[in-house]
């Protein structure tokens, strides 16, 4: 075989739900229920309310700014060194299929994985939120398909750089990795802002140090700005940096060894 | 077992290449200014001949912040029409030397993006800083209403109406349990503030603040035969045109108060 198999995808993609990931998706699914559907049962959503309106595209994008690093942790975590640890990559690899395709399917496999849930916890209960409220709801079929697009090429990054730590670092390692990098971004931020805001040097490090193109992109959507070639561009060169980037780390790893 | 495939490696690495170097052309391009910002000294000058508060935009071309406001924020027709109509428009980029100090030891600048609300004689009534839309938009919405904070004194405001030919508007408050904030009610109207800013100067005098206590004195022979209450008193050339007693009424309905205001501008250009 050569090339992404979708029957080779499907395979990946049953295997990636085990009895912890459908727990912890569960988990996400009944707090997203009661974190949309409380304030309306509390009659926030009334038009004396603190809530003045809907903005549907605003709402999925604050969900999914947080649920996107949640779930790429998640099922990023060892998505690499956890099937060399299982010698489910050697099984795979004594199969005709090259390591390119099989990083890809995993990287594609775990970010539909993740998109599903994105639907299932952001979008369905906040488009039956706007059918239910008393408010005024604004939806733009643009902005909304833009948003999912958006979030859907964040989410392939995450995992990207998630496959290219795993296939160096145990699945903890990889995840803690991640998180310390996503840290060090959030401070570094404060601190050039706070005290270096007037070098010019800083600022351009502090807007490259963590890839976040598609995120900002969609912030610009919803602010109803020009459309953001700019930012989609840097999500994109973060995207196919990191897979090429992952794709040259795997090549090196020797199947038989493993990384243990 | 199938040996290693680099071929979307390199197609992968060719993409990121293509995409990151017109990023680069894109991240170094000048954006377009969707608004037409003057420099800080060109913006005063306008605004001593407008009458109209100054906003100043502290920005620079490496803050992607900025760049961000621009493409979001500053793109919006509505914002975009408020603030021209509201505002002399200025902008200070912290790329030159010169201006890094200004905006650091004068206007103790301390992030970016900063916007700073100065009235027209420079003189600083508000400031935010970040680039979320909404609390930017009502912020530029509310604060010219408190605009009557940075009024000129009443000297100065005296001297500045007879210099530039308009009519001096003394908002007196004679009623000590009266808060001036009262008058902000009735200012929150975009065609009455653009009328005081066309054709009046407006200064305010108090008869709870001492030094304008004296000045009340001085203009009526004491405080007893100043009217009671809230009085707008209009000036010009020193000859009292018009003198608008601040009842409930007008206090609540902008457009008769606006339509007072037009009688004395009507008034003024008869004489």
């Amino acid at each position: 075989m050569t090339g992404i198999s979708f029957k080779y995808f499907l395979f990946e993609f049953r295997k990636i739900w085990t009895i912890p990931v459908i727990i912890i998706s569960g988990i996400i699914f009944f707090f997203s229920l009661l974190i949309t559907f409380l304030p309306l049962i509390f009659g926030a959503y009334s038009a004396e309310g603190p809530i003045q309106e809907i903005n549907v595209s605003m709402i999925l994008s604050s969900a999914f700014s947080i649920l996107v690093p949640l779930m790429s942790f998640m099922f990023g975590a060892g998505i690499i060194s956890n099937d060399i640890k299982s010698h489910w990559l050697r099984t795979v690899m004594s199969r005709p299929v090259t390591k390119a395709d099989y990083l890809l399917t995993k990287i594609i496999t775990a970010s539909t994985a993740i998109f599903i849930i994105l639907i299932l916890c952001g979008t369905i209960p906040v488009i039956i939120l706007s059918f239910l409220t008393p408010n005024k709801v604004v939806f733009d079929i643009v902005h909304f398909i833009s948003i999912h697009a958006l979030y859907l090429g964040e989410t392939l990054t995450y995992i990207s750089i998630a496959a290219l730590f795993s296939c160096w670092t145990p699945g903890f390692m990889n995840v803690f990795i991640l998180g310390i990098w996503m840290l060090v971004d959030m401070i570094s931020s404060s601190v050039i802002n706070n005290y270096f805001w007037d070098n010019g040097i800083a600022l351009v490090i502090s807007d490259f140090f963590f890839p976040s193109g598609f995120k900002e992109a969609a912030s610009v959507i919803i602010s109803n700005g020009d459309f953001p070639v700019e930012k989609i561009m840097w999500g994109l060169s973060s995207l196919f940096g990191f897979l090429s980037l992952a794709l040259l780390g795997f090549s090196f790893i020797q199947v038989d060894k493993g990384i243990e | 077992m199938r040996q290693n495939n680099l071929g979307y490696s390199k197609v992968f690495a060719a993409v990121f290449v293509i995409v990151t170097i017109i990023a680069l052309i894109l991240y170094f391009i000048p954006e377009k200014q969707p608004l037409n910002w003057l420099s800080l000294d060109e913006a005063k000058k306008e605004a001593m001949k407008s009458h109209k508060p100054i906003l100043v935009n502290f920005y620079s071309r490496w803050s992607a912040e900025c760049k961000t406001a621009n493409k979001t924020i500053f793109s919006d027709d509505n914002l975009k029409t408020m603030m021209k109509a509201k505002y002399i428009l200025a902008k200070v980029s912290l790329d030159n030397k010169n201006n890094k100090e200004l905006a650091k030891n004068l206007y103790e600048i301390k992030g970016l993006p900063t916007f700073v609300i100065l009235s027209q004689n420079a003189r600083e009534i508000s400031r935010i800083s970040g680039i979320n839309f909404y609390s930017l938009n009502y912020w530029l919405q509310e604060t010219p209403y408190k605009i009557i904070d940075s009024w000129m004194n009443f000297d100065e405001g005296k001297a500045y109406a007879e210099k530039n030919n308009k009519i001096l508007l003394v908002y007196l408050i004679t009623q000590l349990n009266r808060p001036p904030g009262i008058l902000s009610t009735v200012m929150r109207d975009d065609k009455l503030q653009l009328l005081i800013a066309q054709d009046y100067v407006p200064v305010y005098l108090i008869a709870s603040d001492d030094n304008d206590r004296k000045i009340i004195k001085n203009l009526f022979g004491s405080l007893d035969s100043a009217p009671y209450g809230e009085v707008m008193l209009l000036y010009y050339k020193g000859k009292e045109l018009e003198s608008v007693f601040l009842n409930p009424e007008l206090l609540s309905k902008p457009e008769l108060l606006y339509n007072k205001l037009s009688e004395v501008i009507k008034k003024k250009s008869d004489m």
